[in-house]
């Protein structure tokens, strides 16, 4: 696994829709046992994406707000 | 779930410790977050003094929270016996008004850009004391009542004019000038 931040699947919210896997530009999920997975956590860059598309909000990418 | 909208309402709550999240729903299930409350702040105050009235918004726990649940009929004896709690509460109303009408404002005078400065420049001034500090982008959206498309935009705009950087985990505020400039509509 990686120290760095990932994103959050709710796997109450998370219909397994697989939109996330494929629209990640890193292949970096993957539909493991009917559940989303993030099966390269290290190809994650955190752009995104798999939020942004995802229909019913199951994903969550925190950010802290701060002065450089 | 602490409380749901539209529920007969039976009791104010004091945070003791974590945090909660106040909103309302759309009826096409679109969110708009108030507020959220972190140790020593009250909430359903408003309903507990409306006789049969029902609860005005959704409450939810963010992080693991200690709650004290006070009956409205206890509540209501409490203000009328301990003039010291009246006085209290009637205080904590007070703030409660200023920050709902500063709410309204913002909503109805200034643009999404504007609202997202504000927020920006408040919470990277706060330095995290208010409680959680992580947003996600759909949050930050539902707290200045827009949609997370919009807001991602207004943000990797101010990106690429060199206002803050978005990196990974981290929304860094670069330019302070710039960003008070584009919260006052100056620019």
């Amino acid at each position: 696994m990686t120290d760095q931040a990932l994103p959050i699947i709710d796997s109450k919210k998370c219909t397994v829709c697989g939109v996330c896997v494929d629209i990640c530009p890193e292949l970096a999920l993957e539909v493991e046992d009917g559940q989303i997975s993030l099966a390269s956590p290290k190809a994650c860059t955190y752009c995104g994406a798999c939020e942004e598309n995802c229909p019913v909000g199951a994903v969550r990418l925190e950010y802290v707000i701060r002065w450089a | 779930m602490v409380i749901w909208q539209g529920d007969p309402c039976e009791s104010v709550f004091f945070v003791i410790s974590g945090e909660v999240e106040i909103f309302k729903l759309s009826p096409a299930g679109r969110e708009q977050i108030l507020d959220r409350m972190a140790a020593g702040r009250w909430f359903n105050l408003v309903p507990a003094l409306i006789v049969d009235a029902k609860n005005q918004a959704n409450v939810r726990t963010l992080i693991e929270s200690r709650l004290l649940s006070i009956s409205r009929s206890d509540f209501t004896r409490l203000l009328v016996e301990v003039p010291a709690f009246g006085l209290a509460v009637n205080r904590y109303f007070a703030q409660r008004l200023a920050h709902m009408t500063n709410l309204v404002e913002s909503l109805s005078l200034y643009t999404v850009r504007q609202r997202l400065a504000q927020f920006l420049i408040s919470q990277a001034d706060a330095g995290g004391s208010g409680g959680t500090v992580r947003w996600t982008q759909s949050d930050i959206a539902n707290r200045l009542g827009t949609v997370r498309d919009v807001l991602g935009r207004a943000l990797r705009r101010m990106a690429d004019e060199g206002m803050l950087r978005i990196e990974r985990e981290k929304i860094l505020l670069v330019d302070r000038e710039k960003l008070q400039r584009a919260a006052d509509g100056d620019e």
